[in-house]
């Protein structure tokens, strides 16, 4: 399998899981303000707004690393909200909170091990992203002048 | 990377375009004030003759709720519905709770009463289920 086979199948794997977590969201748009209100962190107003946004956001991500357009820009974005969502469920095992992470429907963080097992499945989605990332940059060689 | 800065700047941008236009086509998609018919627990327990209803989980329920609450939520609404017509009497108060504070789902089963019932008279508890525990009026899940 070359590189670049590899690299893609890694993006489109992620790709779809955002675009599932996405789907979900906007069934029910209600119900994940509901889980963003449980990290108590956001302002209802706040909250709202992510609501509109994150579902929209993780749409045009995936398609972006599916199909290939933007899609270093989706890679870095991808990462940054990997990184944020371990933030905030890492804050939420820290001050003991019963949360709903919102990430595909209803889905109950209690136990330090629920919050575990949610952070282990966004490092592996890191992983694989970061992944991929290299690999295309190695099968491309260095990127053309652009900065 | 300065590639990737701009594509993510790019991003961001359709996403926002996207985000407004799903709130353009859908504002009510998610409630924009809760305090409308929220009810705090002190003036629940004024109520007379209110019917107590439980919006959580099936599970949630089966393993605490306050002694007397019917369970009622959106998963099982008619499940949930006959039992409630065969007790409620209308024009009876019906309070409805869920998990917490953070919880919307006692906002949206009450609308979804008052919209049914033709009542004004259906409250959704402020602090929902948290704030039952901290009256002391039911005890942590059995489980």
């Amino acid at each position: 399998m070359s590189a670049r086979v590899f690299s893609w199948i890694l993006y489109a794997v992620v790709g779809l899981f955002f675009g599932i977590a996405a789907f979900v969201k906007v069934q029910d748009p209600s119900s994940f303000l509901s889980s963003l209100l449980t990290y108590q962190i956001f302002s209802y107003s706040q909250a709202s707004v992510l609501a509109y946004f994150a579902p929209a956001l993780e749409v045009v991500v995936a398609f972006c690393l599916v199909s290939g357009v933007w899609r270093r820009g989706a890679a870095l974005l991808t990462i940054f909200m990997l990184l944020l969502f371990i933030g905030l469920v890492a804050q939420g095992m820290l001050r003991g909170l019963e949360m709903n992470c919102g990430c595909f429907g209803e889905n109950q963080l209690q136990t330090t091990g629920d919050y575990l097992l949610k952070m282990g499945q966004n490092l592996v989605l890191l992983l694989a992203v970061a992944g991929a990332w290299l690999v295309e940059t190695k099968s491309k060689g260095p990127e053309p002048s652009d900065g | 990377m300065k590639q990737a800065l701009w594509q993510s700047v790019l991003i961001l941008a359709l996403s926002s375009l996207l985000g407004a236009l799903s709130f353009a086509i859908r504002p009510d998609a998610v409630p924009s004030d809760l305090s409308d018919h929220e009810i705090e627990l002190s003036a629940a327990m004024l109520l007379e003759g209110a019917l107590w209803l439980d919006a959580r989980m099936d599970t949630d329920f089966d393993s605490a709720h306050l002694d007397g609450a019917l369970l009622l939520n959106e998963e099982n609404w008619d499940a949930g519905f006959v039992p409630l017509l065969d007790v409620w009497v209308p024009g009876s108060p019906i309070v409805v709770y869920c998990s917490s504070e953070s919880c919307l789902r006692s906002h949206q089963v009450a609308e979804r009463l008052r919209e049914e019932l033709g009542t004004d008279q259906v409250y959704s508890l402020k602090g929902g289920w948290e704030a039952l525990l901290e009256a002391g009026l039911v005890e942590r899940d059995a489980l």
